[in-house]
């Protein structure tokens, strides 16, 4: 597990014919908690991807400073934790069959080939995809893409795991189901998740924390202590879940109102 | 022939376990019905077709003008029992696996540079333009020229007529490149090497095996103009020499090889090859936005 610590990031990309740039993220400070479950909420195009982005070392232009802390200890930047990332689209690679596109992220390090096997194995049968091994992408709903998509970003055991709206293409009764999955799985092990969504219901839902974000330029707003007002396993059918997800919608109006009238 | 069942796995999205959620439909597709045991049968009676008409116009038209297809068949046998037929196809084969290995080569590389960097597209612009437009017997009748009456020169000539098409269908390929995929593999930390091998090379397989097609039935029929005009043996040297002799059936009988010989090439290696590289294709695909 590391704990993701993020002081002042600022990113702002050029506009085009040189008019100047445009500013993606403004001084974003958050901190992640050891196996804490934070997920980033706001309107698309607040820059939620982009920071997303920042931290999985995929983009390596911004300013401020990105650390890892594993153990009270500050992870070298050279070293990086081990980081599963599931994508909004499930990204699978379309000419492997659903265990090599799993085997296609494992190391070999010091395991053997059958252990590897029983590892993938393993996996597939954790997301209910036994019987699909030998299965192209191609052949699979969107919904069980995702669902590889979430075995091969949990199978290399990452220490910390990057969501970025990664139910929003599937049907709701889809969705609800793996969100149970998601929510079962991460209990199991407990890695540090950055997920980011813009379904208030679904963050109030899913996450210990809840960190609200505005656009232009993308900045966080708001918080929301999710975890010390419900306890888990937490049921969608309860009053206050759609309670808190009214609150942070309302933060978010707040902000964007405060936003107009300063700026 | 391949797909006697117009199969489609089609996946419901909605609902349920993947065990129930995926289910064989057999979608039924009214023009793609004329596959199947007709399949085979329509292509013998296409060729079958061919041949009779051949045999018909032979019968009205003088045999010096139209030889029929037993002459022309016994014509080729003499022609292999003096060794000819061996010597001249052996010799235009060479050069058209060497012209083409050429051109492959080249072309894949400036293809992909055109296709991944834009300063090389529009510093190579022109050239690509010129080299699709130019007509071919310019290029060989110039490395005649240029060059010299030798080997170099026709393997040259036949190269450089093919590379063409090849740059701009591996352009193509190169522009097409998933970044998503990439970067997916940049995400989980995949070594450059692997990144190259398991998701840049596989998006470019469509292109390079549809490239290879139409570069080796394009070089077949350059390698013929290339023998006829400059060199002293070959295919198309016996068809030029023939023309001199008058003699049809010469010409029909070197023909009907270049036909035979890229119909293997093309419908059994090539294809055969296309389709163990898209064996992952075979269902579609459901991509999602």
């Amino acid at each position: 597990m590391a704990r993701i610590v993020s002081r002042g990031i600022t990113k702002s990309y050029p506009l085009p014919h040189g008019t100047g740039r445009q500013v993606a993220l403004q001084s974003v400070n958050l901190e992640v908690e050891d196996g804490e479950f934070v997920c980033l909420l706001g309107p698309s195009g607040c820059g939620k991807t982009t920071l997303l982005n920042i931290v999985s070392g995929l983009d390596g232009e911004y300013e401020g400073d990105l650390s890892f802390v594993r153990s009270g200890a500050l992870v070298a930047s050279t070293e990086r934790p081990r980081i599963g990332y599931v994508f909004q689209e499930a990204r699978l690679l379309p000419w492997l069959t659903v265990w090599q596109n799993l085997r296609f992220v494992l190391d070999r390090g010091n395991l053997s080939e059958s252990q590897l096997g029983q590892r993938i194995a393993q996996w597939i049968e954790r997301v209910g995809l036994a019987g699909f091994e030998n299965y192209y992408p191609g052949q699979l709903s969107v919904g069980m893409q995702q669902r590889v998509g979430l075995a091969r970003a949990l199978i290399i055991e990452p220490e910390v795991l990057l969501m970025d709206e990664p139910l929003s293409a599937l049907d709701e009764l889809t969705a609800m189901r793996m969100r149970d999955e998601l929510v079962r799985l991460w209990m199991e092990r407990a890695c540090t998740v950055l997920f980011v969504t813009h379904n208030p219901l679904e963050a109030v839902y899913l996450a210990d924390r809840v960190v609200v974000m505005t656009s232009s330029p993308g900045q966080i707003v708001a918080e929301l202590r999710v975890n010390e007002l419900l306890s888990r396993p937490r049921d969608l059918e309860d009053a206050r879940v759609w309670a808190l997800s009214r609150k942070a919608v309302q933060l978010l109006e707040n902000a964007v109102a405060k936003k107009a009238i300063d700026g | 022939m391949s797909g006697d069942v117009y199969g489609v796995l089609q996946t419901e999205r909605t609902t349920g376990t993947p065990v129930d959620s995926v289910r064989a439909v057999q979608v039924a597709v009214p023009w793609r019905r004329a596959t199947g045991p007709n399949a085979t049968v329509l292509s013998a009676i296409s060729l079958l077709s061919l041949l009779g008409a051949w045999l018909l116009a032979s019968c009205v038209l003088p045999a010096r003008v139209l030889p029929g297809p037993s002459e022309t068949l016994q014509f080729l046998w003499q022609e292999w029992e003096r060794g000819r037929l061996l010597m001249h196809v052996s010799a235009t084969i060479q050069r058209v696996l060497v012209s083409f290995a050429l051109a492959m080569g080249i072309g894949v590389a400036v293809g992909l540079l055109m296709g991944v960097s834009r300063a090389a597209d529009r510093l190579l612009g022109a050239w690509l333009v010129s080299g699709l437009s130019i007509p071919r017997i310019v290029v060989i009748v110039g490395a005649y020229i240029l060059i010299g009456l030798n080997e170099t020169a026709a393997i040259t000539a036949i190269a450089a007529v093919v590379v063409p098409t090849v740059v701009a269908q591996v352009r193509e390929g190169a522009r097409a490149l998933d970044p998503k995929l990439v970067e997916m593999a940049r995400a989980f930390r995949r070594p450059a090497a692997v990144i190259v091998q398991k998701v840049v090379a596989p998006q470019l397989f469509p292109y390079l095996a549809g490239t290879g097609r139409a570069a080796m039935s394009l070089a077949w029929k350059m390698v013929v103009f290339a023998e006829l005009m400059g060199r002293t043996n070959g295919v198309g040297y016996q068809i030029s020499f023939y023309f001199q002799m008058f003699d049809m059936r010469g010409i029909l009988a070197y023909g009907l090889v270049m036909i035979v010989v890229l119909a293997v090439v093309d419908y059994v290696i090539m294809a055969a090859w296309e389709r163990y590289a898209f064996r992952w294709r075979r269902t579609p695909m459901t991509w999602i936005g």
